[in-house]
């Protein structure tokens, strides 16, 4: 993945003719990881619940908050009625997973985003200007590290109630500080390149440079890193669910789900089993892309 | 003067995530009131409450007053009996590690937590002895052979593992062993059930933290083995005709072992403060789970005593990591 030699590059004022457009370069490397089973099957299972979660009003059979009291009888699943069977309620299985897929497409982007630019902002800072700033992040940074990460997450969101909004919160404080350690060891073996003493001796501001100069050529080891917090921030969501703190009901949370009918295991197992095996495949997924992309940037 | 040095960051860390975890539960003095008294107190009770602890004092007096009386410095205010609260505590009212008095429980923190506390390491102990020696066999087996189809089984079963969520595999554990195959307890409240030993219900929870875990941990291991194998000692110990399981064992085995010796010992502070999901799903009465009820209650007082436990045991066992991995690696010790 590091076929750009960055050295000879122009700055950034011009996009320069030699350099392949964005399309291209995005879609060779995808062509790259042809070569990994195991980076094919992930794709394939994220962009399985990729699609469920887009298109989840247009094939779900039913409300996923709608109940079918004719089902309570025998909620069963492999009925022509409800595929999947029906929940405790009898709500139809099939659209709460499906719209499930949707809550987990939205609340974990938006954590694993907000984490990345503040952990990037954090290691740079640390990485770029060394001396106290760095002394105090590394420091505060080993702190939060130390601190159990359930309890965290425990402690948060029952003091400030569940929600969407508190588990980004909670998901970014209590990665920021590992992403921020990842970026400050890239940054520091970054700085010592000619390119970034060029661009000093230019006069370009320690902004630009962080931003333009370092980010993109740290970014490889970054987008492995992302695709294992991504999987991991799908298991966060689905445990503070299942813990009773995620997402307030009665919308479809996969975590949730499995939490409200885990009593019910001995007579009907499929309630908790569905969405259980969901989250877990969606995780299997991003771990495989993760295996596959660095299987494939140590192979080059 | 590096163990000198940890330990002055460690005592930090507790002091930091004490001030933490007091400010979290205990900014707005008016809900600490209510929550100790419970949802049916009279605002009587309520302000009489407010007046003995001194609430309305700056947050700072609070938080430094929380500390006396968790070292035993001063007397616990909640102790006074004109407070009506039945607060009772063999142990006074004034001594050190004085956690104060769970409102979820109606005891003091320190008749429950332990109890708690020594459910979960019994838990955790058993995961651990089985976790360490499979994942480190697995590992350095499949790290002695890279790329082979040990290697590659180990792999995808270790992702696929450690991809799975503790409540996840909990549930289709359950599936097999409790509904299929009715070899298993549901639930182990460790009580001694008619038809389940506590013996047996302990095999379920062991089973999802071994599950979970085990893959981590022998990929760690596996990843430390392939890196030494490529090392030029060891060519040189080939080359120079030493038996392969001597190169193995003696070269090998040691330098590979540096590494995950921290990733395992800190397997010992996932296992005591992480299995709160592992403890629900089972219904096991661990410190995690005890946390987690605590903490949805609203009692304040066994929130703030079990965070400040579970991150005492968090900083010692990276106390106990660092200065091992010191004592493994001579590299480190002379620097």
């Amino acid at each position: 993945m590091t076929d750009q030699a960055t050295v000879d590059r122009p700055a950034a004022s011009a996009p320069a003719e030699a350099r392949p457009g964005a399309l291209r370069r995005y879609g060779s490397a995808l062509w790259l990881l042809r070569e990994s089973k195991a980076a094919i099957i992930g794709i394939t299972l994220i962009a399985f619940w990729l699609l469920a979660a887009v298109f989840a009003p247009v094939v779900s059979p039913y409300e996923p908050n709608g109940q079918d009291f004719a089902a309570l009888a025998d909620p069963s699943p492999f009925q022509s009625t409800h595929l999947l069977g029906t929940d405790h309620i009898g709500r139809d299985m099939l659209s709460r997973v499906l719209w499930g897929a949707r809550t987990v497409f939205t609340v974990a982007p938006i954590a694993v985003i907000a984490a990345y630019a503040a952990g990037i902002a954090l290691g740079m800072l640390a990485g770029y200007y060394r001396g106290w700033i760095d002394t105090l992040i590394s420091r505060v940074s080993d702190i939060i590290l130390s601190f159990p990460v359930l309890i965290l997450y425990i402690i948060l969101i029952t003091t400030f109630d569940p929600s969407a909004f508190n588990i980004v919160v909670a998901v970014v404080l209590a990665f920021s500080p590992g992403i921020g350690r990842i970026v400050r060891g890239l940054v520091l073996e970054l700085r010592s390149n000619e390119y970034v003493s060029a661009a000093q001796i230019r006069g370009e501001s320690g902004f630009f440079i962080m931003l333009v100069e370092i980010l993109p050529n740290a970014r490889g080891p970054l987008i492995v890193d992302a695709c294992l917090r991504f999987g991991y921030t799908v298991i966060t969501i689905g445990v503070l669910g299942f813990l009773g703190l995620g997402l307030p009901p009665p919308d479809p949370d996969w975590g949730g789900m499995v939490k409200e009918t885990t009593a019910l295991m001995t007579i009907y197992p499929h309630m908790a089993l569905i969405p259980s095996i969901a989250l877990s495949s969606l995780v299997i997924g991003f771990n495989l892309l993760a295996d596959g992309l660095r299987e494939i940037s140590l192979r080059d | 003067m590096f163990i000198l040095k940890r330990l002055g960051l460690m005592v930090l860390t507790m002091v930091v995530s004490s001030f933490l975890v007091f400010s979290v539960n205990e900014f707005t003095p008016g809900s600490v009131a209510s929550k100790t008294l419970g949802p049916y107190a009279s605002d009587a009770q309520k302000l009489i409450l407010f007046e003995r602890l001194q609430l309305d004092d700056p947050f700072f007096f609070r938080y430094f007053r929380w500390l006396g009386v968790l070292t035993g410095v001063i007397e616990d205010p909640l102790g006074d009996p004109a407070l009506n609260l039945h607060f009772t505590d063999p142990r006074g009212h004034q001594y050190f590690a004085n956690f104060g008095y769970s409102t979820l429980y109606k005891a003091p923190v320190n008749d429950i937590i332990w109890k708690r506390l020594a459910n979960t390491l019994a838990l955790a102990g058993i995961a651990f002895a089985i976790i360490v020696p499979l994942s480190m066999l697995f590992g350095i087996l499949s790290g002695m052979s890279e790329g082979s189809v040990l290697d590659r089984t180990l792999s995808y079963t270790g992702i696929t593992l450690t991809s799975i969520p503790e409540f996840a595999s909990g549930v289709m554990l359950m599936a097999i062993f409790v509904v299929w195959l009715g070899w298993l307890p549901g639930t182990s409240p460790l009580l001694e059930l008619p038809e389940w030993s506590v013996a047996e219900q302990f095999v379920l929870p062991v089973l999802i933290l071994v599950l979970y875990d085990f893959g981590y941990v022998a990929r760690m291991v596996r990843g430390s083995m392939v890196e030494v194998m490529t090392r030029p000692y060891i060519r040189t110990a080939v080359l120079k005709g030493l038996p392969y399981r001597r190169v193995i064992l003696k070269h090998g085995l040691r330098n590979a072992m540096i590494a995950p010796f921290t990733v395992i010992l800190l397997q010992i502070n996932f296992l005591i403060t992480g299995v709160v999901v592992t403890e629900v799903v089972t219904g096991f009465p661990g410190f995690g789970r005890m946390l987690l009820d605590a903490a949805l209650f609203g009692d304040i007082t066994l929130v703030e005593a079990a965070t400040m436990v579970a991150v005492l045991i968090a900083v010692s066992t990276q106390l106990v990591g660092d200065v091992g991995y010191m004592y493994l690696n001579p590299r480190i010790r002379f620097t």
